[in-house]
């Protein structure tokens, strides 16, 4: 865990577990960011500080998750984070500003120059998912799973994928690590008209179950994600982060 | 691979990939014929003298292809068979203001007349990475060579400027290296259009790759098929090299269909980090888009493939995200960005930070 000491947007300290090694550093959480806050008004880009300087002193861009509630709809789009130092630095998109509070989610992978070696891909552990019960049922297109000691990236695009709306939906997938907890978005293929990005919902994924709450009313009938996908790295362990 | 020597159309040494047996001999290879040369003007059927040692001396009837350099290379099939020692082949002159031609075998010759026993061949249903489906689908496995006859739903085509690429063919055996015709012919016939369009792909490695034609329209996409005989046992991988990806926007070359704002793109260290920065601009990047890079590095390998996500926005739907399927064609020396929910956007940015994996496949995506 590392716990950051300012930012630039108002928001209180934020904590993230973090994996921080010479070739890649892992950050992974989620913070939320009031957009109606003075000094996030006025941050050209958002900025948060750590105490120490990460492994990697600046790296590549990669991707954070901004994700917003309005009224029954979620919608979710990427945003470009690196690492400089010691400051975590995120683009500042305001089309979620006049919403008010939005999610940022880090579940990012940090590398730095690239350094020759002999290349060769990440082998994938073999994953299968299921609904909890007949009521709603997945079928997987494509997966990458690789998993490594203390992080991992995980990729994966449904062919097919029901859930029920306007209540947890509950699905069991095997091949992930029993010491990965996340919270990520899961995108369709869509939109919602009300707000930009892609339409989304907010999935949680831990001992062996991924859930999330259906986009609907309770009682209506089953409903399907369009080819639904998620993409992001995890740190391993520390399973606490129910604290933040 | 044998070579022929001697042809009666002006043409120098031709060399065919080759399988032999009593009764069933397989050829792959290409050639091309100089339209304007005296003995091709002479000859009334091409005539190219096989080894003497070349096992089959009559066969019964097969295929070659005639693939001109007319506009969208129009061509079609021509008779071609084994008689006396000579593979001989159709002329056919429509195409000769149109040269040069090149002629592609990738056939299998029979016994001609055979009375014995018939027996139903086993055959598998292929399946493809992104950008290939199949409507019509048979592959046969030999222990030392293959047969396909496929007819795709789903294919790359020129309209979006998807120019070059490879593709995998899962079940493709790794050590077959062929050249395959592909009819490209993917909309109506036009009024007095003669020949279907075709192109050339080559199967090496399990991955097929073609370099579409990007200033074409209607070239490639939904009906495109190909059908080929190939030996096995032909493709070498090339031995694994240390090194790193490193490619910049000075570096590639894209189809005037796509415009590319900036490319940033870095693989490196033993665990195969990747990194990608990029912004390009399409009419429609549901297909995806792909670039060739002047010095492809050698360790660049097909089997490299890496997920990123991308932002972009199409009309009033504003940073819309998509998976996008970074990989490499060792043949076509190019590198290409697959959308895998073939959603459109117009403006499309990357900026993510992945690794080369083994994506697995499970069932086909819709």
């Amino acid at each position: 865990m590392i716990t950051s000491i300012s930012n630039n947007f108002g928001a209180s300290p934020i904590t993230l577990k973090c994996h921080d090694s010479a070739k890649i550093v892992v950050l992974q959480g989620s913070l939320v960011i009031d957009t109606t806050n003075a000094d996030y008004q006025a941050a050209e880009q958002l900025e948060i500080t750590f105490p120490n300087q990460f492994s990697i002193r600046n790296s590549k861009p990669t991707t954070a998750f901004l994700v917003c509630q309005k009224d029954d709809y979620k919608s979710g789009t990427i945003v470009k984070a690196q690492i400089q130092e010691r400051k975590l630095i995120i683009e500042k998109l305001p089309i979620y500003d006049g919403q008010g509070i939005v999610t940022l989610i880090l579940a990012s992978g940090f590398v730095g120059e690239a350094s020759e070696a002999l290349l060769a891909p990440a082998s994938s552990a073999k994953i299968t998912m299921s609904g909890k019960d007949y009521t709603v049922t997945t079928t997987i297109g494509q997966y990458a799973n690789c998993i490594k000691e203390q992080w991992g990236m995980f990729y994966l695009l449904m062919s097919s994928w029901s859930y029920m709306p306007g209540i947890e939906n509950e699905y069991n997938i095997t091949g992930l690590p029993s010491d990965l907890c996340i919270d990520v978005p899961v995108f369709v293929n869509g939109s919602n008209y009300a707000i930009p990005g892609s339409d989304c919902a907010l999935a949680h994924i831990e001992n062996g179950k991924i859930t999330f709450t259906g986009k609907g009313q309770a009682g209506q009938t089953k409903k399907y994600l369009s080819r639904a996908f998620m993409k992001f790295f995890f740190v391993r362990g520390e399973n606490d982060i129910a604290e933040y | 691979m044998i070579t022929c020597t001697k042809n009666n159309f002006g043409c120098g040494p031709i060399e065919f990939q080759d399988y032999q047996s009593d009764r069933l001999c397989v050829l792959n290879g290409k050639f091309l014929i100089d339209t304007a040369s005296e003995e091709y003007k002479a000859a009334e059927r091409l005539e190219i003298k096989l080894p003497d040692a070349f096992r089959m001396k009559k066969s019964a009837v097969s295929t070659a292809v005639l693939i001109s350099s007319s506009e969208k290379t129009r061509g079609t099939v021509l008779r071609c068979r084994i008689d006396k020692g000579l593979l001989c082949i159709e002329k056919l002159p429509y195409w000769d203001e149109e040269g040069p031609l090149t002629i592609v075998v990738a056939a299998g010759f029979t016994v001609l007349g055979w009375h014995g026993q018939f027996t139903e061949t086993d055959y598998k249903q292929a399946t493809f990475g992104p950008g290939i489906k199949a409507s019509n689908n048979r592959l046969v496995i030999k222990d030392d060579f293959v047969y396909a006859s496929i007819v795709c739903s789903e294919f790359p085509s020129a309209n979006s400027g998807y120019g070059p690429f490879s593709i995998k063919i899962n079940e493709m055996p790794e050590d077959v290296d062929a050249v395959v015709p592909v009819s490209l012919q993917s909309g109506t016939y036009s009024k007095g259009q003669v020949g279907s369009w075709l192109g050339v792909a080559r199967i090496q490695g399990g991955y097929l790759s073609m370099h579409l034609d990007e200033e074409a329209s209607n070239l490639g996409g939904q009906d495109s098929f190909f059908i080929f005989f190939a030996p096995r046992h032909q493709y070498v991988p090339r031995v694994p090299g240390v090194g790193k990806v490193t490619v910049s926007t000075e570096d590639i070359t894209c189809s005037k269909k796509t415009t590319v704002e900036s490319v940033l793109l870095a693989i490196g260290d033993a665990l195969g980090f990747g990194s990608m920065e990029m912004a390009f601009t399409q009419v429609d990047s549901s297909e995806g888009m792909s670039f060739t890079i002047e010095e492809y590095p050698d360790y660049a390998k097909y089997a490299m493939v890496m997920p990123v996500l991308s932002r972009g926005d199409y009309y009033n739907y504003e940073y819309c995200v998509a998976p996008q399927e970074v990989s490499f064609s060792e043949f076509n020396k190019s590198i290409a960005l697959h959308n895998m929910i073939n959603s459109r956007t117009r403006n499309t940015k990357v900026f993510d930070t992945s690794l080369i994996s083994d994506i697995v496949p499970v069932n086909n995506m819709y």
